[in-house]
């Protein structure tokens, strides 16, 4: 991966032809597995601040925050933000 | 019903503790947020190893563990892990991830990580980008007891006494990511490096790995053994398991996997048994009258990584295909433990078929995890002469024995292992046991789901062992295996 390292940053941010195929799967995702509009974004507003978002990928789980965030019944593996009920 | 015999008139051997070794590489969270998180965390530890995985590690009784790499060995230096953390350098692993590493976890880290497991370091060294001086330096840093520069330093930085370290690999995967090299060249690097690391201690004398085949490649056995087999003490060997055609970028995923590729995987796990006789042929035709060993010191499953994760971290799930892919080449390094010393799965936690995974402070136990836990009592037992009747099971030209055992007789009495491949059908076994009189009991355990049954965060406990019923016949014991399992008879 040659894009710059950047803390605190996420995949939008950084190299968006080689993370295109990570939209593309939040995109597939079904609507009932996807957390609301509103939630993602409080969601990633955690990460942002979060010292463990390195290269928009969460150092405790190794997913890509955005994909994660996006995910409905997932948790912040250090417990900064729940499921979404 | 499926006859099996296990016959304790006839051993290859002890089956060496260290088959049932792992691997940690600097690779995506393996190492650091998996095994290492530091001081600092909020996550219990002990000097900086989570105490949970250390006990769960120590539990499924962890005999060696092999470090730092795999492909980061040949770009490690050592020298970057030791001395005071804050001034450590900062790199970037461009093997895996192109995460920055810190080198927080090092020399030091490592061996007070083996010293919690009371596991034996294997350290590979680096050939493919560093010096005989510098890999000299190393063992000559980690084993050396009375005065000299490198048992200074080493003093200087907090380890008063040698760790006497005893396994050393020269360079990792020599034919690829540890330098490209042709295997002529590697073996006169072998031998060159092979002169250097010296024996500190008399009675802690170390064992030299050579940096060994990928899959069929017996030339690469042949030349070592050849030019270089009176420098090393045992050679490795590299096979991992894909289910589909062996296209890396295709490999298919760790769940929802089509019942095609469980029996494809399961086939294309056989082959290890062909590569370690063939491999073991090789060694024995050129070892002369020194005993040189087999070191399986990478294997196990390869899969897609799970979806939204870095792909350079290699993390994926494991279900009760990657249990039965365990017992099969559990019981292949037990049958084989007259040339088979060492075998190390790949990666400990959080990496390919690990028997750890972790989400922050979270950790699951992998139906690998119970395969490794259940097989335990082979480690330093004397293995013992088994056969099982099979049918072929599977699906288009993906067939299989739909059983395959190993036994041995150790401190907890004979122990037999047994996996049913078939995902639909249960077998009746009727196991005779000759050499070793009648049983006074039997104790069975077995380890089953649906082929694709895995733990998860919030389920950690679908896949577990339990009890197995057996019964005690006169000439051994009689129990039914379910579809997909595997299944550990302790014999008294």
């Amino acid at each position: 991966m040659n894009s710059p390292s950047c803390k605190r940053c996420l995949l939008r941010e950084l190299d968006g032809e080689y993370f295109k195929s990570i939209y593309r799967y939040i995109a597939s995702l079904p609507g009932e597995q996807r957390s609301s509009s509103d939630e993602y974004a409080r969601r990633l507003k955690i990460c942002r601040a979060c010292g463990d978002l390195h290269n928009g990928m969460c150092a405790q789980c190794g997913c890509f925050a955005e994909v994660r965030a996006a995910k409905r019944r997932l948790a912040c593996p250090m417990g900064r933000w729940g499921q979404e009920e | 019903m499926a006859k099996a015999i296990v016959n304790a008139n006839r051993s290859k051997g002890h089956i060496n503790r260290n088959i049932y070794g792992h691997f940690a590489e600097h690779l995506g969270r393996c190492i650091y947020n998996g095994i290492y998180v530091g001081e600092a965390s909020s996550i219990p530890n002990l000097n900086g190893m989570r105490t949970d995985v250390v006990a769960a590690l120590k539990k499924m009784g962890i005999p060696v563990l092999r470090w730092p790499g795999g492909c980061f060995a040949d770009t490690y230096h050592w020298r970057d892990g030791i001395g005071p953390k804050e001034s450590r350098k900062k790199i970037v692993n461009t093997n895996w991830g192109g995460v920055t590493e810190d080198n927080s976890f090092g020399t030091h880290e490592f061996l007070e990580l083996c010293r919690q497991l009371e596991c034996e370091p294997y350290i590979s060294g680096n050939v493919g980008s560093g010096t005989v001086q510098e890999f000299s330096d190393w063992v000559e840093y980690c084993n050396m007891g009375g005065q000299s520069p490198m048992a200074e330093e080493r003093r200087s930085n907090g380890q008063e006494g040698p760790w006497n370290v005893k396994y050393w690999g020269i360079g990792n995967e020599a034919w690829g990511c540890g330098g490209n090299m042709r295997p002529e060249f590697y073996a006169d690097l072998c031998r060159q490096y092979s002169t250097y690391l010296r024996n500190y201690d008399t009675e802690h004398p170390i064992y030299k790995i050579a940096s060994g085949a990928s899959e069929g490649d017996y030339n690469w056995t042949k030349v070592i053994m050849e030019r270089a087999g009176r420098f090393i003490d045992a050679v490795s060997l590299h096979y991992y398991t894909l289910p589909r055609t062996g296209d890396w970028t295709d490999k298919g995923p760790a769940t929802g996997f089509p019942r095609s590729e469980y029996y494809s995987t399961l086939r294309k796990t056989f082959y290890m048994e062909e590569l370690v006789e063939n491999h073991s042929r090789i060694i024995k035709q050129y070892q002369g009258d020194r005993k040189i060993g087999l070191c399986v010191d990478e294997w196990g499953t390869w899969f897609d990584v799970e979806p939204g994760t870095n792909p350079g971290f290699l993390y994926q799930q494991n279900t009760m295909r990657d249990a039965l892919v365990s017992a099969v080449n559990l019981n292949i390094f037990n049958n084989h433990c007259d040339t088979v010393v060492m075998a190390n799965i790949a990666q400990t936690v959080n990496v390919l078929q690990a028997v750890i995974l972790t989400e922050g402070e979270k950790l699951l136990l992998t139906p690998t995890y119970h395969v490794f836990e259940m097989y335990k009592g082979h480690q330093d037992a004397r293995q013992l002469e088994s056969y099982v009747e099979t049918t072929l099971t599977g699906e288009g030209e993906d067939q299989v024995p739909n059983l395959h055992i190993s036994a041995s007789e150790g401190k907890e009495g004979v122990l037999v292992t047994i996996a049913n491949l078939s995902d639909t059908d249960s077998a009746e076994l009727d196991c005779a046991l000759t050499g070793i009189g009648r049983a006074a009991s039997v104790e069975g355990r077995v380890l089953t789901g649906p082929c694709g049954a895995y733990n998860d965060f919030g389920a950690e406990e679908t896949v577990r062992p339990s009890h197995l019923a057996a019964e005690i016949t006169d000439g051994g014991f009689k129990a039914v295996l379910p579809a997909c399992s595997v299944a550990a008879f302790t014999v008294r």
